[in-house]
């Protein structure tokens, strides 16, 4: 039998409290979704009916799609982008490296609303029409940071000897990279690029500043939509959101326990 | 035996820092040849430069009468076993010796029977399903071995192969790596600052200093007839004094140390004025009976197993160590006891002045 005393009473307490804290607000949100009663207060009985009006709200079918879009073109430059970056950084030294290296971090560092009106104020300067295609290029530049941190980090674990190795057995830059380093920064790539999908599919700041017509993306159609309240419509697409985003996580776990035999080797 | 690897006047900077000073070396075929000295010596940069991961300033490099000095390190026919052993995390044992004949684009079955056949040769034939985090290693060193092997590249570099062995090991794999190296006829070459190693398994010994060669010849030749005091101090002990020399009397050399006359074998070239002399500890006899003597009085004896080192002073303050089988243990000296250090004119090392180092 398990024996309980007061402070293992009240670790668990604490456990749970700080689960409660953070998932109780959810929660409540995910029950509500399938609430009949258009309030938010009050359970009066289970429907399905909000998740079914979604698929017929063409504004915010749009939005996902757009959101969608947006999310995997900004995902897939900044990826390609961002890892080039860090292979450079990682290679080769050059007159202001060390500043270059400072500048990248800065979209994560500075308040995204000085980057929203900074992309906003230059995209009127080039005259860049605002759109879906505006959007996606402020995605990029800041997705390029965090997959640039992220697989600088893994190179930065990587012995040197690899890459001398290969080429001492032959295999030319080009395999080099493709047969050692590639499968080596592998997972921080994948775990860059999931990273950086997270964030554009969060983002309403930037979006909001920098969408035009017909670039209006999820966030910002929940957020046109809760000046009228908070339905029950909005519920249920941010409880589809939640699975959505649960099964990333899930599918970058499942990937990372594929590379999990990628270990560093030797001293 | 042919002439294989060829090293003209290579000579390479780091910024100001001169590295490697008109370097020659002519390795011939089939040898085990090593580049012995201690660390920042040059001995890493020079295997550097043969695997081609780093071209030298000046000089050339000659494979088999082709100049391959600029040869990136994927064309040339020559392969490394690197210190960390540097096995792909990601593939398995079998993936990793096969990385090279893949990379050279060769028939699958070709392949599975060359790396089967390398794995048996280093001992390991079943691991080839094995992640390298899975091993020892002495295995990962024997994996490193099959994976350049199975290559048959001209000549085999390795950097300090055994170093990260702990004792027993290291003088296994060292047996085991003379084995292999007689039994593929192939030129090894090997970069190490662990003179015993080099000594056991070399034919020819390279001895750096300062980015330069101070000898280069076989074990024997290095450790009677070193060339300079460095390789000399580097190889093994050696008690040295200062010396003058008095001139040639027939085929011996007569200087005289500390007011001692000494003799020794003379050299071709007469050498005159200062010099130094080395005399080995296992050289001297306590018993007086040799034609070089030396009085000394007994600082300390040091037992180490197999022998006793005595320490003795001399009326200058010069401290001469010998060594002793621990054979006849009831012949021993005691401290502070008077004796005779003595030694042949043929174990005398006459060697020229240390002009670095004061001595």
């Amino acid at each position: 039998m398990k024996r309980y005393n007061a402070a293992g009473i009240l670790q668990t307490l604490h456990a749970w409290g700080v689960y409660a804290f953070i998932y109780a607000p959810i929660l409540v949100l995910i029950v509500f979704s399938f609430n009949q009663e258009r309030i938010n207060a009050v359970w009066s009985g289970f429907t399905l009916d909000w998740y079914l009006k979604l698929v017929s709200d063409t504004d915010l079918m749009d939005s996902v799609l757009n959101s969608v879009i947006v999310g995997l073109s900004s995902t897939a430059i900044a990826t390609i982008l961002g890892t080039m970056a860090a292979l450079a950084m990682h290679r080769y030294y050059f007159w202001g490296k060390k500043i270059m290296d400072a500048v990248l971090y800065l979209p994560i560092v500075i308040p995204e609303i000085v980057m929203a009106v900074s992309l906003l104020t230059f995209y009127v300067f080039i005259q860049l029409t605002l759109g879906l295609v505006s959007v996606i290029i402020a995605h990029v530049t800041f997705n390029i940071a965090f997959v640039f941190v992220i697989v600088q980090a893994r190179l930065a674990g990587m012995d040197a000897h690899l890459e001398h190795a290969a080429a001492d057995l032959g295999a030319t830059p080009w395999q080099v990279f493709r047969h050692v380093t590639l499968p080596y920064i592998a997972p921080g790539v994948l775990s860059g690029a999931l990273l950086a999908f997270t964030i554009s599919w969060d983002d309403f700041m930037i979006a909001f500043f920098t969408a035009g017509v017909g670039g209006t993306t999820l966030p910002m159609q929940v957020y046109s939509m809760i000046k009228f309240g908070v339905s029950p419509e909005i519920n249920a697409i941010s409880t589809i959101t939640i699975l959505f985003t649960m099964l990333l996580i899930l599918l970058a776990v499942r990937l990372e326990g594929i590379f999990k035999t990628v270990k560093t080797i030797g001293t | 035996m042919k002439s294989l690897l060829r090293l003209d006047a290579i000579s390479t900077s780091y910024g100001n820092t001169r590295v490697l000073n008109d370097i020659d070396i002519d390795v011939k075929e089939g040898e085990f040849f090593f580049l012995l000295g201690p660390s920042g010596c040059g001995k890493t940069t020079l295997l550097r430069i043969l695997s081609g991961l780093m071209h030298p300033d000046e000089g050339t490099v000659w494979l088999g009468g082709k100049d391959i000095t600029r040869l990136p390190a994927h064309q040339r026919d020559i392969n490394t076993v690197f210190q960390n052993y540097a096995l792909f995390p990601h593939l398995n044992v079998y993936d990793n010796v096969a990385f090279g004949l893949r990379m050279k684009k060769r028939s699958e079955p070709e392949i599975r029977s060359k790396v089967e056949e390398a794995l048996r040769l280093v001992s390991l034939p079943d691991f080839g399903k094995r992640m390298p985090t899975q091993m020892s290693g002495g295995q990962m060193q024997r994996v490193a071995l099959a994976r350049a092997i199975v290559n048959e590249p001209a000549v085999l570099l390795l950097d300090e192969p055994l170093g990260a062995l702990d004792v027993k090991l290291r003088k296994q794999m060292q047996f085991e790596l003379k084995q292999l190296q007689r039994k593929l006829g192939t030129t090894f070459i090997c970069v190490t600052h662990d003179q015993d190693e080099a000594m056991t398994l070399g034919d020819r010994i390279a001895v750096m200093n300062h980015g330069r060669f101070e000898q280069i010849a076989d074990a024997h030749t290095l450790y009677n007839q070193p060339a300079s005091h460095f390789v000399c101090d580097f190889l093994g002990d050696c008690n040295f004094l200062q010396a003058v020399v008095n001139g040639r009397v027939d085929d011996k050399l007569s200087l005289t140390a500390e007011g001692n006359p000494i003799s020794a074998s003379a050299p071709q070239t007469t050498p005159s004025g200062a010099c130094i002399i080395g005399v080995r500890p296992e050289k001297i006899s306590l018993d007086g009976s040799r034609e070089n003597r030396v009085e000394a009085s007994v600082e300390q004896v040091v037992f180490t197993g197999s022998h006793y080192t005595v320490i003795a002073k001399t009326s200058r303050g010069t401290s001469l160590s010998c060594r002793m089988f621990n054979d006849r243990p009831s012949a021993l000296p005691e401290t502070g006891q008077a004796i005779t250090l003595s030694w042949h004119h043929t174990d005398t090392i006459v060697l020229p002045p240390n002009l670095s180092q004061s001595q």
